[in-house]
């Protein structure tokens, strides 16, 4: 894994609504990162790193986000290392690396020490002239089977 | 919902990379790979191809099975989401893989993909996810 890097200024206005975008989950602001989120679109997809399939449509995705909300006690999040395809004047897929960090909300849990990880992301977005909304979020991290075995390597 | 013709596109140029047929599918253009099995974005063409001539020595495809879950026309190219399950014969056993794949393709007639993106679900999370599921039980 390469160490961050300033971004590459590919388009500096997608990268730019990106960076704001990942900001915001600093103080679990999940509200303001759903108004990033084109409301318009019918089919909107997230995948965080830790699900097992993607979420498809709104009330999988607010559902994941009011969890999240409860199960965390702060988040903080960065990102670097941006590739920006524009597919046109209206659309965009973005790359990234972003890692975050976050405390649980359950002290008494296993997990009471902060956990952090660090995955790729694929952002799609598109411009219906009111700026850059997000339409799909896929996070990856390495396949399990495959982190097991690049353990086993060392 | 999607029109079949996408879908088969995408399922295709998937599986002329597994079948080493790279030279047919990527784009000449800026490209991103993000594979399962490491955890990079690869841009250079070069670095793409050798990941897979890697992947290919390690693993052989046996078969796939594909639901897509949107598509999004943009004008020249078309951006794809589908989940996917891909068995993978590795060292004579047969292992299955559950991916999230996204894909930039050319929407001409040409097969060219520009972005491809494999997510796999997260080792340490999952794990944790599945003990605290146990628990709950």
């Amino acid at each position: 894994m390469s160490t961050p890097a300033k971004a590459i200024a590919t388009d500096e206005s997608v990268i730019a609504f990106v960076e704001h975008y990942v900001s915001l989950s600093k103080g679990k602001r999940f509200d303001a990162k759903r108004a990033l989120w084109d409301a318009e679109e019918a089919q909107p997809i997230l995948r965080p790193e830790e699900a097992s399939q993607a979420f498809v449509g709104w009330p999988a995705i607010d559902r994941y986000w009011s969890h999240s909300n409860s199960v965390m006690r702060d988040l903080e999040t960065r990102c670097w290392g941006f590739h920006v395809h524009r597919l046109s004047a209206q659309a965009a897929l973005v790359t990234y690396t972003q890692r975050w960090k976050a405390t649980l909300s359950d002290a008494a849990s296993l997990l009471s020490g902060p956990i952090a990880s660090t995955v790729r992301v694929v952002l799609g977005l598109r411009d219906r002239g009111g700026g850059w909304r997000i339409h799909l979020c896929i996070e990856s991290h390495v396949d399990g089977v495959e982190y097991a075995r690049a353990l086993l390597r060392r | 919902m999607a029109a079949p013709a996408t879908l088969d596109r995408a399922r295709c140029a998937w599986r002329e990379l597994w079948r080493n047929a790279a030279a047919t599918v990527w784009d000449c253009g800026p490209l991103t790979f993000l594979p399962f099995d490491r955890l990079e974005v690869l841009s250079e063409r070069a670095a793409i191809d050798r990941h897979w001539h890697e992947r290919r020595s390690e693993y052989r495809w046996v078969e796939d099975r594909w639901t897509l879950l949107a598509q999004w026309p943009t004008g020249y190219h078309v951006l794809l989401a589908a989940e996917v399950e891909v068995d993978l014969e590795h060292r004579a056993e047969i292992e299955t893989r559950a991916l999230t794949l996204t894909m930039v393709l050319d929407a001409g007639p040409e097969l060219r993909l520009r972005h491809l993106g494999e997510a796999a679900p997260a080792a340490l999370l999952g794990m944790l996810a599945a003990y605290q599921r146990e628990a709950l039980l």
